[in-house]
């Protein structure tokens, strides 16, 4: 079970943070995924 | 008719206390009101103009029908016309007429009235605010005992404040002389300008001065039920003065930094709100009013450790053990945002003249960041050392300890990565010796894209000592306890992971994209601040308690931490006074009013760190005075040498002031 709370919230927390560093880049105008595309 | 007694002086009581709060609350729209009519109509009379009077005597005079001929301006920030009311600003000479003398630097004398009084300025108004919270804390708390210990404590804050505000006073009095005297012509169109602001700063000084001795010397004839509403009442009251009036003083350094509100000679063009809102106004505000009260916080928990250290007994040492420990909370509370405010003050300051921001960061004052980058860095160490060492007042706390050497190693990279140099001023031999303007290998590591990555690192370390040591003698009891301890372990690498990915990331894209990091760096941080606190606080509700905070039983090195913290923050709010001042170069008022008197050059580095200590060791002198003179006829106030714990009996409440 305690493997399966670390996975979880590893995911919860990666996704947490991507997703705030392109909500926050894009409320600049700016690209997050510059260096990707 | 003893009962009736009672309740006509009860009721006597609240009446005179609601008449006070009215009476409070007049004096504050004082000034507003007596504004009013300066300021109706644009404001054009009320600074740089003629009096309303006399203004309308000469429009009589001038008969109906005749045209006004009022020359124009167009406002160096704000690109607007307007009326050209005012003078020019005075073209100055070096000589005696404009720049009186003695045989002595006239900057420096200046200097040192000016950074005194701001020490002072800034402590008194840290202090009720430190005030409010803890009275609030007070009354609130279900705890009789702790009620009455937090009502004590924040009386002998208010008590120590009384002496530091007359020393403001005579220190504010001693500035504006020296400001007469020495720089008259400067002073002169400065107060042109800002007739009407310093006169509204000059009566809610008044209001201040009354709501603050209504607040200390109705402190024991206000201590019950609505009475001590009020009571609070009047230190918000005290707290909102005091912030505006720290508000308007702002105003004339942030005009002097980035005029507005004035034509390219330094004519007021009528309107008095663009001359107060320049660019730099609410960034220096906010920076400004943080800094205030990590400041407070840390003359207070320094006061606090130097009276544990001279402490005759456990009861004494308990108390003062406490106060130190709740000061330095405050104060970290503010120090955590801190950084964050400057980063956006120094975004504005590019935003406004890029050239400024060079010579801060990039050019003649960048090596004085490097140093104003070392010692935040010894600010957080220092709060992250004194939390551990508090860890040793807790029973149960001893399961931290063998992960501490983890967060030092966090904290020393990122404190390393923080103070790498990156652009200095040097000389032809040391820049041939070196290869260039840059190190060919450091120099690609001080950029702001590392060192943002290197002090959030740093700052999310200080969150996590911080929840360690909320848990320090608790063990979460809540059905979830092991997911949330997972789960809030994760967050933490999640967080400083994703800070150093965007550090590193910012190497890849170019400068316009790569300043944009910054505020996912910072949100990650408040992440882990504004989430993980209240997570853990959930987490700690019904704790299984492993044993008393000890208050009093902690190593005194802990309490020279607090004093080092104290003094670092004295030094650097010096440095940081002097850096903002000198970024002006040979201007009085950036590129409308220019310096021509003979110390309109940049002091060096050793003369301005010179001058900084001595004004550091000056203020800590007086202060200790203050601090004597407040601990004379001190009452002693029993306090509980431990916190309760279920199940064993209550300690004795403490007796009144």
């Amino acid at each position: 079970m305690q493997f399966v709370y670390v996975i979880v919230s590893l995911l919860i927390c990666f996704i947490y943070f991507q997703a705030l560093d392109w909500f926050l880049m894009d409320a600049q105008g700016l690209d997050y995924f510059y260096m990707f595309r | 008719m003893g009962h009736l007694l009672t309740r006509l002086t009860r009721r006597h009581k609240k009446f005179t206390a609601m008449a006070a709060l009215f009476a409070m609350c007049g004096l504050l729209l004082l000034p507003i009101f007596l504004a009013l009519p300066a300021l109706a109509g644009g404001g054009a009379p009320a600074a740089g103009g003629p009096p309303p009077d006399v203004a309308a005597e000469q429009e009589a005079a001038k008969g109906e029908g005749e045209e006004e001929k009022v020359e124009m301006g167009r406002d160096v920030y704000y690109k607007i016309e307007g009326p050209a009311v005012g003078m020019p600003a005075p073209k100055t000479e070096d000589n005696e007429t404009y720049y009186p003398r003695y045989n002595f630097e006239s900057r420096v004398l200046l200097w040192v009235a000016n950074q005194q009084h701001l020490y002072y300025g800034s402590f008194v108004l840290a202090v009720p605010i430190f005030c409010m919270c803890i009275e609030f804390a007070g009354m609130v708390s279900k705890d009789r005992a702790m009620a009455k210990k937090y009502d004590q404590l924040a009386y002998d804050f208010i008590k120590i404040s009384l002496t530091a505000y007359s020393l403001t006073a005579i220190l504010g009095g001693i500035l504006i002389f020296t400001f007469l005297t020495l720089y008259p012509a400067f002073f002169g169109y400065l107060s042109s300008i800002f007739r009407p602001v310093m006169h509204i700063y000059a009566l809610l000084f008044v209001a201040e001065s009354g709501t603050l001795y209504i607040y200390y010397y109705g402190w024991d004839k206000m201590k019950e039920g609505l009475m001590k509403w009020i009571h609070l009442s009047m230190c918000v009251i005290l707290n909102v003065i005091g912030t505006v009036l720290m508000f308007l003083a702002n105003s004339w350094i942030g005009f002097m930094m980035s005029p507005a509100g004035v034509d390219e000679q330094g004519r007021y063009l009528g309107n008095i709100w663009h001359v107060v809102h320049t660019a730099l106004w609410n960034p220096l505000n906010v920076h400004r009013i943080l800094g205030n009260m990590a400041f407070g916080g840390g003359v207070v928990a320094a006061y606090a450790a130097y009276r544990f250290l001279s402490a005759k007994n456990d009861e004494e040492r308990a108390h003062y053990d406490w106060m130190g420990y709740i000061a330095m909370s405050l104060g970290v509370a503010f120090l955590i945002p801190l950084p964050f405010a400057g980063y956006w003050l120094m975004r504005e300051v590019y935003a406004y003249r890029q050239q400024m921001g060079i010579t801060l960061m990039g050019g003649l004052l960048a090596w004085l960041f490097i140093i104003q980058a070392t010692m935040i860095g010894i600010l957080f160490l220092t709060t992250n050392y004194y939390l551990w060492q508090a860890l040793g007042r807790m029973t149960g706390a001893e399961r931290f300890q063998r992960y501490i050497k983890y967060l030092v190693f966090i904290l020393v990279v990122g404190l390393l990565v923080f103070i790498t140099p990156h652009t200095i001023v040097m000389t032809p031999a040391e820049l041939k010796a070196m290869g260039g303007q840059q190190h060919p290998v450091l120099g690609n590591y001080g950029v702001m894209s590392a060192k943002n990555g290197g002090i959030n690192a740093i700052i999310m370390t200080t969150i996590l000592s911080f929840i360690w040591y909320q848990r320090g003698n608790k063990i979460p009891a809540v059905k979830w306890a092991k997911f949330g301890n997972i789960f809030m372990g994760c967050f933490f690498v999640i967080a400083q992971l994703n800070n150093v990915w965007l550090a590193c990331y910012g190497y890849f894209i170019p400068a316009n994209v790569r300043i944009g990091l910054s505020v996912p760096q910072v949100a990650g941080t408040l992440s882990c601040l504004f989430l993980m606190t209240p997570l853990n606080l959930a987490m700690l509700k019904g704790a299984k308690q492993l044993g008393p905070i000890r208050w009093g039983q902690i190593q005194p090195r802990s309490q020279y931490a607090l004093i080092m913290l104290a003094t670092a923050f004295t030094w650097m709010m010096g440095l940081m006074g002097y850096i903002r001042s000198s970024v002006r170069l040979f201007w009085h008022v950036n590129e409308v009013m220019r310096d021509n008197s003979p110390w309109a050059y940049t002091h060096t580095i050793g003369f301005a760190a010179n001058v900084i200590s001595f004004n550091v060791l000056f203020f800590w002198i007086t202060i200790m005075f203050v601090f004597w003179l407040g601990a004379l006829g001190m009452k002693k106030a029993p306090i509980p040498a431990a916190e309760p714990v279920p199940g064993t009996p209550a300690p004795q409440p403490a007796t009144g002031h």
